[in-house]
């Protein structure tokens, strides 16, 4: 009750909601957790995850953590692939501009709270920010070993064989390691840790990021952190190092060669394009050569505060 | 008899003014104390002290503890204990090992010593987040004492740290709770400010005499 005095008295945030929608006790859990998970690098905390009003895989666990972190200062930028306008980011930026009365924007150096599914932004990111993963698995030892005790049992021993022998498979069958998402990584020389699934393209991002990240799976209810400047080295070998995806072509729309593209058909006759699935470096990289602006002034906290 | 029992009436003492927003503040402080070891971040909202507890412990009482987090003080005083059951239900423990949180007021006293860091729950190797946090309150963060320096994640290379007010062995006797991935992860609190020490920073360097 007293939350909900507060967050009407804040004036921004829709009354009738506790302060970014969780109950105060729930958030002062996952608040704990968290820090756990920040005092031990790429381990998963157990939490008890809520319902949310959105399903498992939508990115509940993030949205518990994005939840206990925001406040009125905040400014929350959501992607989902990449992409600011697809529905999953607009509905999670308008259910936090609801609930906690915060400003929202596409723009990746404004946000302090980025929410994500599947990518990380290719502007590096900054010690004031905070990435917020949403993770489906967040075991990366789940397809090797299917009980969790066992799981928890080989975290304990560092006994991370299996998943070696698993991407020498790989090798040994075509010649190279090919997964290609949701590619596991060392955390600190300790912990292996599923870095949710982005491209491995952007695994080397993770490695002494200045930014705090932090992962959330709401139907397994886990969750998990890797602090800045922390080191994340992708599982490889010595005769087959770590690599990542290159494209023969440049981005269709504004020439970038070192961000991860999305194929996208544009016609009938099979014609395709290779686009930036990075919405936000696109439209700011076509504002620069354009010589319109600096930065892309229409992309800029479009949301805003909403009031319901 | 029950009713008989005199409680003091202490209780009425004012916890945060606004609790969701203050405690929403007071933890993203935290938060990046412990995510940047060794930096100092002001605690950005306090209540009135309350001995022998500081405004800005009690900040970090009212903001991570409840009915799920068995608490162990080294002064427990009944005006602190009653406020503190008030306004957060916290269970009060007299045994170090059944607390996941102690409140150390001062660490210079026989309680609060480095003995009973040795005694507080290290974790598991299954479980390493069962290991306690504790808050110890120091005098304070100047820069003209002796040093040491702090490592490892969320650091991005070196930092140095001086602390007054703890007493010497404090420091090492909260690494020697350490066996990786186990540990006691630390916050120290002065009157205004926070540094957190995660299980994972290594403390080196030289101590000069104190």
């Amino acid at each position: 009750m007293t939350d909900e005095i507060q967050s009407s008295a804040d004036g921004r945030a829709a009354p009738g909601y506790s302060y970014g929608y969780l109950d105060a006790q729930t958030k002062r859990m996952v608040r704990r957790a968290v820090l756990k998970a920040v005092a031990i690098p790429g381990y998963q905390v157990a939490f008890a995850s809520r319902e949310m009003p959105l399903p498992y895989g939508w990115g509940t666990g993030a949205l518990h953590i994005t939840a206990s972190l925001i406040g009125p200062d905040d400014v929350l930028k959501v992607i989902d692939q990449g992409a600011d306008d697809t529905t999953n980011a607009v509905s999670i930026r308008r259910f936090f501009a609801r609930t906690a009365g915060v400003r929202t924007t596409e723009a990746t150096a404004d946000a302090t709270v980025i929410q994500t599914r599947h990518r990380v932004p290719e502007r590096p990111l900054g010690p004031d920010q905070v990435l917020v993963y949403q993770v489906p698995i967040p075991e990366p030892l789940r397809w090797i070993e299917p009980r969790e005790p066992e799981c928890r049992r080989m975290h304990a021993l560092e006994d991370y064989g299996a998943l070696y022998v698993r991407l020498y498979e790989d090798i040994a069958h075509i010649g190279r390691i090919a997964t290609s998402y949701n590619y596991p990584v060392m955390v600190n020389g300790r912990y292996v840790m599923s870095p949710s699934p982005i491209p491995k393209f952007d695994n080397p991002k993770l490695d002494r990021m200045p930014a705090l990240q932090l992962f959330g799976a709401g139907r397994e209810r886990r969750l998990y952190a890797v602090p800045p400047y922390t080191t994340v080295k992708s599982l490889d070998f010595e005769d087959h190092p770590f690599e990542v995806q290159h494209w023969e072509t440049p981005c269709g729309l504004c020439g970038a060669t070192d961000s991860f593209l999305d194929e996208v058909i544009v016609d009938d006759a099979g014609g395709r394009l290779y686009v930036c699935s990075d919405t936000d470096h696109c439209a700011r990289r076509r504002a620069i050569r354009d010589g319109s602006a600096t930065r892309a002034p229409w992309r800029d906290d479009t949301d805003g505060p909403e009031v319901a | 008899m029950l009713a008989n029992r005199a409680r003091p009436v202490i209780a009425t003492m004012p916890g945060f003014g606004s609790p969701a927003l203050d405690e929403q503040r007071v933890f993203r402080a935290l938060l990046s104390a412990l995510a940047r070891p060794g930096t100092r971040h002001p605690v950005p909202v306090a209540p009135a002290p309350l001995t022998p507890l500081g405004g800005a412990t009690l900040a970090v009482c009212l903001t991570l503890l409840d009915h799920e987090t068995p608490l162990w003080l080294d002064d427990p005083a009944p005006a602190v204990v009653e406020y503190l059951r008030f306004h957060t239900g916290v269970p009060v423990v007299d045994r170090p090992d059944r607390a996941l949180f102690a409140v150390i007021s001062d660490p210079g006293s026989a309680a609060g010593g480095p003995d009973c860091l040795a005694a507080l729950p290290h974790g598991t190797p299954d479980r390493p987040e069962l290991g306690a946090t504790v808050v110890v309150q120091v005098g304070g963060f100047a820069a003209d004492l002796p040093v040491r320096h702090l490592s490892g994640p969320g650091i991005a290379d070196v930092i140095p740290l001086s602390v007054t007010g703890l007493p010497e062995g404090w420091l090492d006797a909260l690494v020697a709770t350490r066996r990786p991935p186990c540990g006691v992860d630390g916050f120290l609190v002065d009157a205004t400010e926070v540094v957190g020490l995660p299980r994972t920073t290594q403390i080196t360097g030289d101590v000069g005499a104190g």
